[in-house]
């Protein structure tokens, strides 16, 4: 038996998706004398939208031809206009927490000593921090650090009392980024300065950060690692000649942050007695706890708590961003004349 | 009868007689299948069973279910025999507490990890003697890189209820199954409040409170940058040393002095009753005798038995061979379990 297809070809070496192949598995099923199967019929379908067997007139065999063409190009294009939808939906609000930060990205915190300190001394600092944090859409957190006196185990120590200070202003604030503590015996020199330039964008911080220099100089065991990046740092902190200086330090608002001012601010740590109260803790913490360390940067002082009568490294000069009065209650320094001096000196906010 | 003219053409080449033949393969499937109904019902019952009796049929192949994700940690070999001699019945007992753990493990695809907790005797007394508990997690968490949670049991365990998976018992409805505030119990008399602690943080250490305080010997932790933190701060020189005298049971003490102190620690815990998964023998915890919150109540099939605190006055291995018979019998009576995932 010969089938007369008009367009069939007598080519041996035919592929598969070939009109002529398909004309042989119609054949083949049409002879077998059972109709096919809902697979075979399947699988037909999609090699090839040839319309089905039952169809016997050329026209209705057109008509159904076009009409399947049509639905499966309907189907195709839903398909199409979903996938598009939700790429789009996906692309907006994967990114949403960078796309609306809520609250300032950086928060200045700072504590006020009312006990000690005279009202008109503890507004000029306000003075000076709200007039930096003005000018550059910073936050700000004042508060009275009696406020923690509760907390701490030995109220003579006033350094603690920065740390639920810190923890408190991270709480106030969660959807910044930064929070700069700055002690209040500090003044803000140089307010052109805004923090992100100056330190903590990645490159700048790269730059800045000193690798392999011991925890507490000269000569402790420790020392800083050597290779991590700087985009993992989330704790920013300087060393004077002593050791830490934590008079100024930046902490990232991550797990991180809340883990370090918990451990650090423990009861036990408080106990202990460290000959540098809460700095000799934070030397224990980041010698003995790598997970401390590993995330922590070690810039130059002068970067942010420059001492005005300090000597070598750490001395202020004039164009410096922040001056440090810290250690002037001894005998032989005046806080007052200090204080004096640097407040008339100081920089102001250039428009 | 066929000859070449029957085909359109003469399928010479090899791609084209072999597509040829999988075209035919669907209709001589349905064919195969419509002579041999039974056997095709059978080969179906028989594939039921395998995806989804979970475990409790034996001979038959079993596809497991149970996904890495979890890693069971089985403490044994406890002093090593250093302190104390080890004699036939602390070893019937370890062997006991192993092949159960292994074949719950097995049962649910589940990973098993078992942890040497000899005493190395090369540590000077200051330097953390038995406290390797944090140290043997961290170890485990690094050999286990894909797992996400990590169950540590201490040799004086028994599952008692093999076919309960960790995702029914405690992991699908985890928030009801846990409870984050001190107020319903406390029987350490903990700070109930402390400034700072978010409530809304997610679970990573899920701890059962006993009649003394948090109870190691059967908890759970969680993978995670919380739990890094933890197990580098759990032990630190300054506590040590401060406390450890008073730290009877040491990690768990040092637990229970972070759990009141940090609030980092607060927002990451969770607890959970402790008969979930840590109920107690009737020997342990004797001054609450009748407490239903302790007890092992086999009416009510408990997950866990943990015989705390066997080895000191009580006969370790007369309550471990209780437990495991009467595991065998519940097993017995109740032969649906399997289903029931």
């Amino acid at each position: 038996m010969h089938f007369s297809i008009p367009s069939r070809s007598a080519d041996q070496t035919t592929l598969p998706g070939s009109p002529s192949f398909k004309a042989k598995s119609r054949a083949s099923s049409h002879r077998t004398g059972y109709a096919p199967s809902l697979f075979a019929r399947l699988c037909s379908l999609i090699l090839h939208p040839a319309p089905p067997l039952q169809s016997s007139t050329k026209s209705e065999k057109k008509r159904q031809s076009t009409r399947r063409t049509t639905v499966s190009v309907l189907v195709i294009a839903v398909f199409a206009v979903v996938a598009v939808l939700l790429t789009i939906m996906y692309v907006l609000f994967a990114n949403i927490a960078t796309l609306d930060p809520t609250g300032p990205q950086v928060v200045l915190v700072l504590g006020l000593d009312n006990t000690k300190y005279k009202d008109d001394y503890l507004a000029k600092i306000v003075e000076n921090r709200k007039e930096y944090a003005d000018a550059h859409g910073y936050g700000l957190y004042v508060r009275y650090v009696s406020d923690f006196k509760n907390l701490v185990h030995d109220v003579t120590k006033q350094g603690w009392q920065k740390l639920p200070l810190m923890r408190s202003a991270m709480q106030a604030h969660p959807g910044s980024t930064y929070f700069w503590y700055l002690d209040q015996n500090a003044i803000i020199m140089n307010p052109n300065l805004d923090i992100e330039s100056h330190i903590t964008d990645v490159k700048r911080l790269n730059s800045l950060v000193l690798r392999d220099v011991p925890i507490v100089p000269p000569d402790s065991t420790i020392r800083t690692y050597r290779h991590v990046p700087a985009d993992r740092m989330k704790f920013i902190i300087a060393q004077d000649h002593e050791g830490f200086q934590t008079g100024s330090f930046i902490l990232k608002n991550e797990e991180y942050s809340l883990y370090v001012l918990d451990a650090w601010f423990d009861k036990l740590y408080q106990e202990y007695k460290f000959q540098k109260d809460e700095k000799g803790a934070l030397e224990h913490l980041a010698q003995w706890h790598p997970t401390v360390l590993s995330k922590m940067a070690i810039i130059p002082q002068r970067i942010f708590n420059a001492y005005p009568n300090g000597v070598g490294e750490s001395m202020y000069q004039d164009g410096d961003f922040v001056a440090s009065l810290s250690g002037c209650d001894t005998p032989e320094r005046s806080c007052l004349r200090e204080f004096e001096r640097l407040w008339d000196n100081r920089g102001r906010v250039v428009n | 009868m066929k000859d070449k003219d029957d085909y359109l053409f003469s399928p010479a080449s090899r791609t084209s007689r072999l597509l040829n033949r999988l075209r035919r393969l669907p209709t001589r499937l349905r064919q195969v299948l419509l002579r041999r109904r039974i056997l095709f019902v059978l080969l179906l019952v028989v594939l039921c069973y395998s995806i989804f009796a979970n475990g409790g049929v034996p001979f038959f192949p079993r596809f497991p279910w149970g996904s890495s994700k979890f890693v069971i940690i089985l403490a044994v070999n406890q002093g090593g025999g250093v302190m104390q001699w080890k004699g036939p019945n602390e070893w019937a007992v370890e062997r006991m507490s192993i092949a159960n753990k292994k074949a719950y493990a097995d049962r649910h695809g589940y990973h098993l990890a078992i942890q040497d907790m000899s005493i190395k005797k090369r540590y000077a007394h200051e330097w953390r003697e038995s406290w390797e508990k944090v140290d043997v997690i961290r170890q485990t968490m690094k050999q286990y890189p894909k797992a996400e949670w990590f169950w540590w049991l201490d040799l004086h365990t028994f599952i008692m209820e093999p076919s309960i998976s960790l995702e029914k018992q405690v992991f699908n409805r985890l928030d009801n199954n846990t409870y984050r505030s001190l107020i319903g119990y406390n029987p350490l008399n903990l700070p109930v409040e402390i400034p700072f602690v978010d409530s809304t943080h997610q679970i990573n250490l899920i701890v059962p409170q006993d009649c003394g305080g948090f109870n190691l010997g059967s908890f759970l932790i969680r993978r995670s940058e919380w739990t890094d933190f933890l197990l580098d701060i759990w032990w630190d020189p300054v506590f040590y040393e401060q406390r450890h005298m008073q730290w009877e049971h040491k990690e768990q003490d040092a637990l229970e002095h972070m759990y009141s102190n940090q609030a980092w620690i607060r927002s990451g815990t969770a607890f959970i009753p402790q008969r979930l998964i840590n109920s107690f023998p009737d020997g342990a915890c004797a001054e609450q005798k009748g407490d239903k919150r302790i007890f092992y109540n086999q009416d009510e099939h408990d997950f866990v038995v943990n015989m705390a605190g066997c080895e000191w006055g009580r006969d370790c291995y007369g309550e471990m061979e209780h437990f495991k018979k009467l595991s065998a019998a519940l097993q017995q009576k109740s032969w649906w379990r399997p289903f029931s995932k």
